[in-house]
């Protein structure tokens, strides 16, 4: 009983990290079509942000997360100015910006390797301690990171729904001609977009280094997962991609309980795998119809 | 004063490594209406979009009421009051009516000018405001003819420029669209319009161009169109 | 047809080239470059050779996989494995390593080929990941050799000591050298003849009319999938072959090329050298090996310089150098550009005849109203 009860709060606390992680990379898949496999330097950016905010400038934990939202719009504008908003016209787009947020990862890990060190450091805005029940643990942590990676959803759902802002990003995602027709400035819709973006994946990223520790390489396995779990999902279906975070992070769980760490992601894979073959869209995807 | 809406100098312009449309000059006097006619594959619709933004220009000028336009992004035109409806509308299609009539007037301010925009849309093209929650994907060819023209109007468009009009339609409904061009001509509107249905065109226009291989081979008002018999078998096939 | 002669106008440009190409790294090792100099250019051999693939993976057969480098390891660890459980010679090894690299390929591209072409790369990417977690983190001793402690896959020292390709007992041990130099240029020379052959094969046509017009080239019968996995398959062959090469030649088998700087470094030289081209992998391969021999002292920023060479070489030079060099030799301003008229039509030449009887060449005569 007592091995069952922890493993579901494990999986709660992986799965809350990976849902969390899925929010910000969802919202650039779907509307966008863009694949940012630099996803993981905004989580880096907010959890060393918070980390400085804290413990290197030693400000009141209320200032972490606001602080890193900054980093977080900082880091999306850097990448929409430098680099996006020369690509977002071609026709190749989507490849291009795939190798191009490879390259912008890798870079984004070394700046932080040179300028932070290498060290792996706790995040000190988290809370230690949980609910013990039986002789489980249920971290406050994850319940906390569960509670904000509903908020955050809550809040693209509102962005996307009720501003204008959203509405220039739906459009510029249905159709992007008519879009500079009625007068919408594409290029600025991406960099909002990826403003947003960046934000959200900065305060998951928080979260995340909450969990784990704060290193230049966070980022990069947290994305991978979150894009293979999104990708499961189905593009741009954000609570799916929620969901399916949870189901497979506690599938991760169980067969690390069962078998091994090492285990559990390719495990983890081989189900996703599998699931693409019976449904290649997503589990919750639909299949994109496009005008010939 | 210029009274021209729209002025093109000896303008080129194409895609990629083809130049598609070669020393076109022409003059739209504002609140008239013309016509380019041609066979197909001959750059008419690059050219509006070359008007509208979608494609740069190459060489050559293009000036909206004095105002020189061709290197300015094709979003910046419309708030001036250049609006392109598009052969195969390119509406947003999980959008309501109401929305992609919204999102025409997405620039705007003033909230009771979008209303009373969207009430004279409406005014126009009842169809439309019995349709205004179905989602335009599920709309007919009429329909999204209508939402195209209806969307310009929501950007309180100047010179619209309009690609083919009539295609795909059946006659009865072309004669609609026609009606309501007619209606919005007597407002002032300034049109460029692109056409194979000469017949239609001509009892709108003021002034005909005839576009073959990218350039103009001939230019007069519509009767003059109408007597030429050879010009009409030769080019159109009439 | 005028693009027949096109083709083999460039078949001929190409052949010439290559046979040049040969022709001065076979006889570069009579100037006596140096030890150090030779075994650059053969390290430059192999990643032209795993570039080459993988450009015509993804540059040409459109298939976007991020996780060339799991067929690479694939490749090298059977052939090492061979080597150490059973002894094999290591040539034998080393094609078995190649024909297991062949099937783990065609089962990579059975599972993620159903997948739209950005997600295939997330797909393998994460294949490439757990293969070398999976290697990593393989602590069991799987035999005790004097004592010492054998993780089946090697775990994350790699496998050693399994054998290699005679050039010392061959050539002597001052030649081995030269051994894995003409080694791994062979391998380059015929990888590079399959993909060349390829491209201009009708499969390469089928590739270009998939890449350019996707939705219509399957609507004439053109099976993307198909034609893709059977690409995919076998170039995991040469693939295979190069991991193969590259690990008789350092005697090591490691995770280490399963990992990000490795890809970075490949990536860059596919980017640089021009996607889908036909020669900006050994471009690309040349201009990077040049780059990282040369700046060797910058170490700790080598990453952040690979990453800003992938960056500006997509914002600037998309076509990578090959499209550099195409473009300084076809320049043309574009005030230039002949305005070519369409084809010729029945119809076309009615409208000349009538269009010069009327005199009608005044264009863009404006209209005064």
């Amino acid at each position: 009983m007592d091995i069952f009860l922890q493993v579901i709060f494990s999986s709660l606390t992986v799965g809350s990290i990976y849902a969390v992680g899925t929010i910000a990379l969802s919202l650039l898949l779907g509307t966008l079509s863009m694949l940012n496999l630099a996803h993981g330097t905004f989580i880096a950016a907010g959890g060393y942000s918070a980390y400085w905010t804290m413990k290197v400038m030693g400000a009141h934990w209320i200032f972490a997360l606001p602080i890193s939202v900054v980093a977080g719009v900082i880091s999306g504008y850097l990448m929409y100015h430098l680099v996006v908003r020369w690509l977002y016209d071609r026709p190749d787009f989507e490849i291009e910006i795939i190798i191009v947020t490879v390259a912008i990862a890798a870079l984004g890990e070394n700046i932080f390797l040179n300028v932070a060190g290498p060290e792996a450091r706790r995040q000190p805005f988290h809370i230690d301690g949980g609910f013990h029940i039986a002789e489980a643990v249920l971290p406050y942590q994850t319940i906390l990171t569960v509670a904000i990676a509903l908020v955050l959803l809550i809040i693209v759902a509102l962005i996307l729904g009720k501003t204008k802002t959203g509405l220039v990003i739906r459009a510029v995602s249905q159709q992007r001609d008519a879009s500079k027709l009625v007068g919408i400035n594409v290029s600025k819709a991406y960099g909002q977009a990826i403003i947003i973006a960046g934000a959200i994946a900065a305060v998951s990223g928080v979260l995340v280094t909450g969990m784990a520790q704060v290193y230049p390489g966070v980022g990069s396995s947290i994305t991978l997962k979150a894009l293979v779990i999104v990708i499961i999902a189905g593009i741009g279906n954000l609570p799916a991609s929620v969901l399916m975070a949870f189901l497979l992070g506690a599938f991760e769980v169980t067969v690390q309980y069962i078998f091994g760490a090492r285990y559990g992601f390719p495990a983890m894979l081989g189900l996703v795998i599998i699931g693409l073959i019976w449904r290649p869209y997503g589990i919750f995807g639909k299949e994109t119809i496009t005008r010939v | 004063m210029d009274k021209n809406s729209l002025r093109l100098v000896n303008v080129s312009s194409g895609y990629d490594l083809q130049k598609v449309i070669h020393g076109i000059s022409l003059n739209i006097e504002e609140g008239s209406v013309v016509g380019i006619i041609g066979p197909n594959g001959h750059g008419k619709s690059t050219l509006v979009k070359t008007v509208s933004g979608l494609v740069s220009t190459w060489s050559g000028q293009v000036f909206f009421e004095g105002l020189p336009i061709e290197k300015m992004p094709a979003h910046e035109r419309v708030t001036l009051g250049v609006v392109h409806v598009p052969q195969g509308d390119l509406i947003f299609p999980k959008m309501t009516i109401e929305e992609n009539l919204r999102l025409g007037a997405v620039l705007a301010e003033n909230s009771e000018e979008v209303e009373r925009r969207l009430d004279k849309v409406f005014d126009l093209f009842p169809v439309l405001l019995n349709r205004r929650v179905q989602v335009a994907i599920t709309l007919s060819g009429g329909e999204r003819r209508m939402l195209g023209i209806g969307r310009g109007l929501m950007s309180n468009g100047k010179l619209m420029l309009i690609d083919e009009p009539s295609l795909g339609l059946a006659p009865k409904l072309i004669d609609q669209i026609y009606n309501s061009l007619s209606e919005m001509k007597e407002s002032g509107i300034t049109f460029l319009i692109v056409e194979e249905n000469i017949t239609r065109l001509q009892t709108l226009a003021d002034w005909i161009y005839l576009m073959d291989n990218g350039e103009f081979v001939w230019s007069g008002n519509p009767d003059e169109l109408q007597s030429n018999s050879e010009l009409l078998s030769t080019y159109l096939g009439v | 047809m005028s693009s027949q002669q096109n083709i083999w106008g460039r078949v001929q440009r190409d052949f010439w080239l290559g046979l040049a190409f040969v022709v001065l790294f076979l006889i570069l090792p009579a100037f006596e470059p140096g030890k150090y100099f030779v075994t650059q250019i053969t390290l430059f051999f192999i990643w032209a050779a795993v570039v080459t693939q993988w450009n015509l993976v993804f540059g040409v057969g459109g298939i976007f996989s991020l996780g060339h480098m799991a067929i690479f390891a694939v490749g090298g660890y059977v052939m090492a494995m061979m080597g150490l459980y059973n002894e094999w010679n290591l040539w034998a090894a080393m094609i078995v390593g190649g024909i297991t690299a062949v099937i783990f390929s065609f089962l990579m591209g059975v599972l993620t080929l159903r997948l739209r072409g950005p997600y295939v790369a997330v797909m393998t990417l994460a294949i490439a990941q757990v293969m070398h977690a999976l290697i990593v983190t393989d602590v069991e001793c799987y035999f005790k050799k004097d004592l010492i402690c054998i993780n089946f896959t090697g775990g994350a020292k790699g496998i050693m000591k399994f054998g290699d390709f005679g050039f010392k007992d061959w050539l002597g041990y001052k030649y081995v050298v030269f051994g894995n130099y003409y080694l791994a240029l062979a391998l380059l020379v015929i990888g590079s003849i399959f993909a060349f052959s390829i491209m201009y094969s009708s499969l390469g046509a089928t590739f270009r009319a998939v890449r350019d017009h996707t939705i219509c080239a399957e609507t004439r019968g053109v099976n993307r999938r198909r034609a893709q996995l059977l690409l995919f398959s076998v170039s995991g062959f040469f693939t295979g072959l190069a991991g193969g090469v590259y690990g008789g030649i350092y005697r090591t088998v490691g995770p280490d090329s399963l990992t990000l700087p490795v890809l970075l470094f490949l990536l860059s030289m596919m980017v640089i050298g021009g996607r889908g081209t036909h020669w900006g992998p050994i471009l690309g391969a040349g201009a990077l090996m040049i780059a990282d021999t040369t700046l060797r002292g910058i170490g700790d920023y080598r990453i952040a310089g690979l990453s800003l060479i992938i960056i500006l070489s997509i914002i600037f030079l998309p076509r990578g150098l090959v499209g550099l060099v195409y473009d300084i030799f076809n320049w043309k301003p574009r005030s230039l550009i002949q305005f070519q008229a369409g084809s010729a039509d029945l119809r076309k030449l009615q409208r000349e005849k009538y269009s010069k009887k009327l005199n009608l060449r005044y264009i863009g005569k404006t209209s005064t109203l």
